[in-house]
């Protein structure tokens, strides 16, 4: 459904010239939600603004729904796209703005209302689809967006950040709203920096850092790709030369990870490794702050693919 | 052909969130009633200007040329508005004809513009105003034409600066000396030569002249058919620009 080789793109300024993306390339498969997945300035949205015709690239290449990306109309007819503002009309009601955007996309007055009418019962938008959208609560006002992304029946839906600044309930019923569209056939391609949306909802995910794409794969394929478990050790800086002096002469640790007052530990299987650990520690004097044991999650993955956690961005330099 | 059809779907849709807004009503009404009723009678007794019903004629078609210019000097604001909310992007990735964005909200403008002329006549009826309905007509369309000359160069405006702290400065900036270089409050005629020579350069004054000749029930003066030459190639000039601008924002 997509297909992208080095796609990149450089904003030029007077005097500087920033990459923010660095020659992408990935594969959309029809019939799935892919989620594109990183901190803010990624690189995440530039790419989906590429994608949607709304941006030239600098160099590279990239198809969607069968057509280069020089064809923007054709691009155009075929997508749906969702932007993190939205873009109803305030002072129009959720359903004349949906049946606006259909009569835009050229559909008769009658097919317009129709549609507006399926939607307004697929989303759940009866109660409110008649007030001015001004009114609207953030969650509604997404469902409205979304309506508006679909109103022309897309092969293929853009959606950037859905669920930024939703409700953890609103979030949960966007979500089962996302899959109803999926499984009515619509391909679905979304960025988020919430990892466990990117866990609970995606097929397949797309992990950017920096304008590149760090990992790509299935969530679950990903988390086994860190094989076994985590176990985070609080302490002083000061004990870290000591304790890895330690756990070097143990076997079953794969890997170990310094922050700024934890030592991380990837392991086999942490239940049975963790009491063996703890004692070794504590009965050579370094003083344990806490211990925490983790099944892998994607903020793991993240971690671990891109050598920072999601919510610092890219100051790399805030760990070792 | 797209380009007709989406251009009047939004031209309606424009139109029908404008008339919800009751406020809307009163604030196009309430600076003809204050000037009509509180300003107009000060003028009956200045010396050089034509007494009686006379001054309430050569008053109110610099009026309807104040007014509108104030009603569509402005508009460029929804344009930033629509910037900023991402209405203007979502349209960008429909089939949605381009042109059509620009064109349905100018077409309201001028729509607001004929009605306020409309008003303003009528309100100034009972004052003694003196109308053929041939002269409310040329004024009806001579308006229009002010309205297709400035609003796009409105929207042509906020779709270049982006924003509000700029947009408004810079109309602020035109509207004064084109207000008051074109004769709307008080004939030119009383003016010294030099500000008389300068205010040949304010488009609007021709506009003034010639809806003074109209409301003389003079519409065959040169000044109506000077209006009208320079109002067209403005608007052609206006329109250059702003079909120029939406489509370099829209791309």
């Amino acid at each position: 459904m997509i297909v992208t080789n080095a796609l990149s793109k450089t904003f030029k300024n007077k005097n500087s010239a920033v990459e923010a993306v660095k020659g992408v390339s990935i594969t959309v498969r029809r019939g799935e939600i892919y989620g594109f997945i990183g901190p803010n300035g990624a690189g995440k949205t530039t790419t989906m603004r590429m994608l949607t015709t709304l941006l030239p690239p600098t160099s590279g290449k990239a198809y969607v729904a069968g057509c280069e990306l020089s064809k923007a109309r054709q691009i155009r007819a075929k997508i749906g796209y969702v932007s993190q503002k939205g873009g109803c009309y305030e002072f129009a009601t959720g359903f004349e703005n949906l049946v606006l955007q259909g009569r835009l996309y050229g559909l008769s007055k009658r097919a317009a209302v129709e549609n507006a009418e399926r939607l307004v019962e697929a989303f759940g938008m009866r109660d409110y689809c008649r007030r001015k959208i001004q009114t609207y609560s953030g969650g509604q006002r997404r469902h409205v967006d979304l309506g508006l992304g679909v109103m022309h029946n897309p092969e293929l839906l853009f959606l950037d950040e859905p669920t930024t600044g939703l409700d953890p309930k609103s979030r949960a019923a966007f979500w089962n709203v996302i899959r109803d569209l999926r499984a009515g056939g619509i391909t679905v391609f979304l960025t988020t920096h919430y990892l466990d949306e990117a866990d609970a909802l995606c097929d397949r995910i797309c992990i950017m850092d920096n304008g590149a794409v760090a990992a790509e794969g299935t969530p679950a394929d990903l988390k086994r790709q860190i094989a076994g478990d985590i176990i985070s050790i609080g302490m002083e800086a000061v004990h870290f030369e000591r304790a890895t002096e330690l756990l070097n002469s143990l076997s079953g640790i794969k890997e170990m990870q310094m922050t700024r007052d934890c030592v991380k530990l990837y392991v086999e299987n942490g239940e049975k490794a963790l009491p063996e650990i703890l004692p070794l520690l504590v009965g050579n004097g370094v003083t344990i702050r806490s211990a925490e044991l983790a099944k892998p999650s994607l903020d793991e993955v993240f971690l671990k693919k891109t050598g920072h956690a999601i919510t610092n961005g890219a100051q790399k330099e805030d760990f070792q | 052909m797209k380009a007709l059809k989406d251009t009047w779907v939004l031209f309606i849709h424009y139109e029908k969130m404008l008339l919800r807004n009751p406020f809307w009503m009163l604030a196009a009404l309430f600076q003809p009633v204050c000037y009509l009723y509180l300003f107009a009678p000060l003028l009956t007794n200045i010396t050089g200007v034509s007494g009686g019903a006379g001054a309430i004629n050569l008053f109110t078609p610099g009026l309807i040329v104040m007014v509108s210019l104030f009603s569509v000097m402005f508009v460029g604001y929804t344009m930033i508005d629509y910037l900023r909310s991402g209405v203007v992007e979502r349209l960008r990735v429909t089939t949605a004809s381009r042109v059509s964005l620009l064109l349905g909200l100018v077409i309201r403008d001028v729509t607001t513009l004929m009605m306020q002329t409309l008003i303003v006549i009528f309100l100034a009826l009972p004052l003694g105003l003196s109308v053929t309905a041939p002269g409310v007509g040329l004024m009806l369309l001579m308006m229009a034409l002010v309205g297709f000359c400035i609003s796009p160069a409105s929207y042509a405006l906020a779709l270049a600066v982006r924003s509000e702290d700029a947009l408004g400065p810079i109309l602020n900036f035109f509207s004064q000396p084109i207000l008051l270089l074109s004769g709307v409050l008080l004939p030119l005629t009383l003016a010294p030569l030099w500000l008389r020579n300068l205010s040949d350069f304010n488009p609007l004054k021709y506009a003034v002249d010639a809806s003074r000749a109209i409301f003389n029930g003079d519409l065959s003066s040169p000044a109506v058919w000077q209006a009208f030459a320079i109002l067209f190639a403005l608007v052609f000039l206006s329109f250059f620009w702003a079909l120029r601008r939406i489509k370099k924002a829209t791309a």
